[in-house]
């Protein structure tokens, strides 16, 4: 999951590095446009929809994966 | 600088002085055209003709007065861009109401104090917001919810789809003729924010709002596809671009949500955005993204210093690459029009290398919001553009002020407020600016303690500060804006924290660190990603104060 991560930050922003605890804000400087683009690709990946106010709390890079795990995307 | 004559020969568009005459003149005059397109999840597009777009407005409005709505009745606008939201606050200022526009990307108790502050009896929402909202119908601070998507489940909720059914028969049995409206009657409260911690509600008249447009069309010219993701609760996307566009008949794409805003802007190709720095950044970013994975990076900068030399000696601009560039990575578009912020000059002069016009404009949401803004014939890159010929501009100590009729009736429930900002009709924006030999606007620095995001959002420190107060460990605590780029609106929230030193006793600085950290990000899950702290950083003394105790901000960054 996390190389899949990675793989769709790098294709969005460009950037690299990525770990489980890397915050999109703090650590990458991403602003708010960046973010919404790096979960629109996460909803085509897993043909889901993220509220954009659920957005606000995922943080870092494991709350993202915390959040599909609930809801049931363990897979790539 | 003295008010320029002006007459209404200037106006390339229809002029109307209150919202039911404009519905009326837009169907009249653009009728069968495209007015309104959108995009489904499914990539759809789904289009109204203004016919269509001022039909609905009219039903829907019937169907509202059959609520027993009063002119002047306050009626709340909570949801994410869409057609229905256009329709609904249509069909509310048409009727001599007033619409409240909610600002979406605020904390749930935030979005509730200000539908009660704004005493609005009737709220539209999509139903994201409406748990949050529910509550507000039962204390009896709001008597009617009307739901704009999906079914509602609850009894007390009316779908918006019986509105217009409801009116729509009525309609069609015996149409209402228009309105009579005042031009004086005010058509939008809008929320703004203001140097205290509450967001202020700024009343604009139907004739101010009007007019606004109308002035803006002297200068601007639209082509006919115009794409925007501007959220409709500011005056800068309500006004400036969705209002705009149907002034001039043109075709109006929107975007519902910032996720597929450069999906629908891909889709749209339109020739005309109004947009943020943000946006633009945003583009910028993703073309030159490409080119560098496809390893031509280094080739395209020796190709735009080639073209800015060219450009420099006043040669034509002509690169088959650039060209091709531009086709891929923009599409059909021609012209952005940028506010909220501040653009740099350097993207500013990148885009029109490509064939892409960059108009800076200024406003602030007090005068509807547009004071200024570059011509399609006259650009000056880095100012922001001649001010509005029906504006008087003057500058009190370097302070840009203005006055004239789009400028606010003032905010609503607060005289204290309103008598400061408005003196003898002179709006103080709190920008700081001068303007050149021809006329042009350029603005400098902000006297207003408001820290501004690359898209366009403002934000008074006091409200986060008031929240980082309630931590029990914080004593005193200043946030302010941390230059995190080359340029002004380039910033990175930062909370400077005078722990208390009684209650931080036997802890280490790492401690005490560490623990505000977690403190601020319980804060942050509530908030929007731009309104997040970045960085916390400790002091070991306490700020230094002004005579009445006040924190000297400028001292202590």
């Amino acid at each position: 999951m996390l190389k899949l991560i990675q793989d769709i930050i790098y294709n969005v922003t460009g950037k690299q590095g990525i770990t489980y605890e890397t915050d999109f804000v703090q650590d990458l400087a991403l602003n708010s446009f960046d973010v919404m683009n790096i979960i629109s690709a996460f909803e085509d990946h897993f043909d889901t929809t993220i509220p954009t106010r659920e957005v606000w709390h995922l943080h870092q890079v494991k709350d993202v994966i915390d959040y599909l795990a609930q809801k049931g995307f363990t897979q790539p | 600088m003295k008010i320029q004559p002006y007459n209404k020969a200037d106006y390339t568009v229809p002029f109307y002085d209150t919202f039911p005459q404009f519905l009326e003149g837009i169907a009249k005059t653009y009728g069968p055209r495209p007015a309104l397109s959108w995009f489904t999840r499914r990539q759809e597009e789904k289009t109204l003709t203004y016919l269509e777009l001022t039909q609905r407005t009219a039903d829907l409005r019937r169907g509202l007065l059959e609520q027993g709505l009063a002119p002047g009745s306050h009626v709340a606008i909570l949801s994410e861009n869409s057609a229905d939201w256009i329709i609904s606050f249509l069909a509310v200022v048409s009727c001599g109401c007033v619409a409240v526009c909610v600002d979406t990307e605020q904390s749930d108790s935030i979005i509730r104090e200000m539908v009660c502050r704004s005493d609005a009896k009737l709220l539209f929402l999509s139903s994201t917001f409406l748990s949050i909202c529910l509550p507000l119908l039962d204390s009896g601070s709001v008597e009617r919810i009307v739901l704009m998507d999906g079914p509602a489940r609850d009894e007390r909720v009316c779908p918006i789809s019986a509105l217009y059914e409801q009116g729509r028969a009525l309609e069609a049995a015996s149409p209402l003729p228009a309105p009579d409206v005042s031009l004086e009657q005010t058509a939008e409260i809008v929320f703004t924010s203001g140097t205290t911690s509450q967001s202020k509600m700024v009343m604009l008249s139907q004739k101010g709002v009007l007019q606004n447009l109308c002035d803006s069309s002297i200068y601007v010219c639209f082509h006919q596809r115009v794409f925007c993701s501007l959220p409709f609760y500011h005056a800068y996307g309500l006004n400036s671009a969705v209002l705009n566009t149907f002034l001039r008949g043109a075709h109006l794409y929107i975007n519902g949500d910032l996720k597929t805003a450069m999906r629908d802007l891909h889709l749209s190709r339109p020739d005309t955005m109004l947009t943020v720095p943000l946006m633009v950044e945003a583009i910028h970013n993703q073309m030159w993204l490409t080119v560098e994975k496809a390893g031509k990076a280094d080739a395209l900068k020796t190709l735009m210093k080639a073209a800015r030399l060219c450009r420099q000696l006043h040669l034509p601009v002509k690169f088959k690459t650039l060209e091709q560039l531009r086709e891929k990575a923009l599409g059909t578009l021609r012209l952005l029009i940028c506010g909220g912020a501040h653009l740099s000059r350097e993207l500013s002069e990148e885009f029109e290398l490509l064939g892409v016009q960059v108009l800076q404009g200024y406003g602030i949401t007090e005068c509807a919001p547009l004071i200024s803004v570059n011509c399609n014939y006259a650009n000056k890159i880095g100012s922001v553009g001649l001010p509005l010929k029906t504006l008087e501009l003057r500058l009190d100590d370097g302070e840009v002020c203005v006055r004239g009729p789009s400028v606010m009736q003032g905010y609503y429930q607060d005289p204290e407020q309103t008598a400061q900002a408005l003196e003898d009709g002179w709006f103080r924006t709190g920008d700081l600016g001068y303007t050149d030999q021809d006329g042009f606007l350029y603005l400098t620095g902000r006297k207003k303690n408001l820290i501004v995001f690359k898209n366009g959002k403002k934000i008074s420190p006091e409200k986060l500060e008031e929240m980082l107060s309630a931590i029990p460990m914080v004593k005193e605590v200043m946030v302010y804006g941390t230059a995190n780029g080359a340029f002004a609106d380039d910033v990175k929230l930062t909370a400077s924290i005078y722990p208390d030193p009684q209650r931080c006793e036997g802890l280490s600085s790492y401690e005490i660190l560490e623990h505000l950290q977690q403190e601020v990000d319980k804060i942050n899950r509530d908030l929007p990603t731009y309104q997040q702290i970045q960085l916390v950083n400790i002091r070991e003394k306490e700020f230094s104060k002004t005579g009445t105790k006040k924190i000297k901000r400028y001292d202590n960054q």
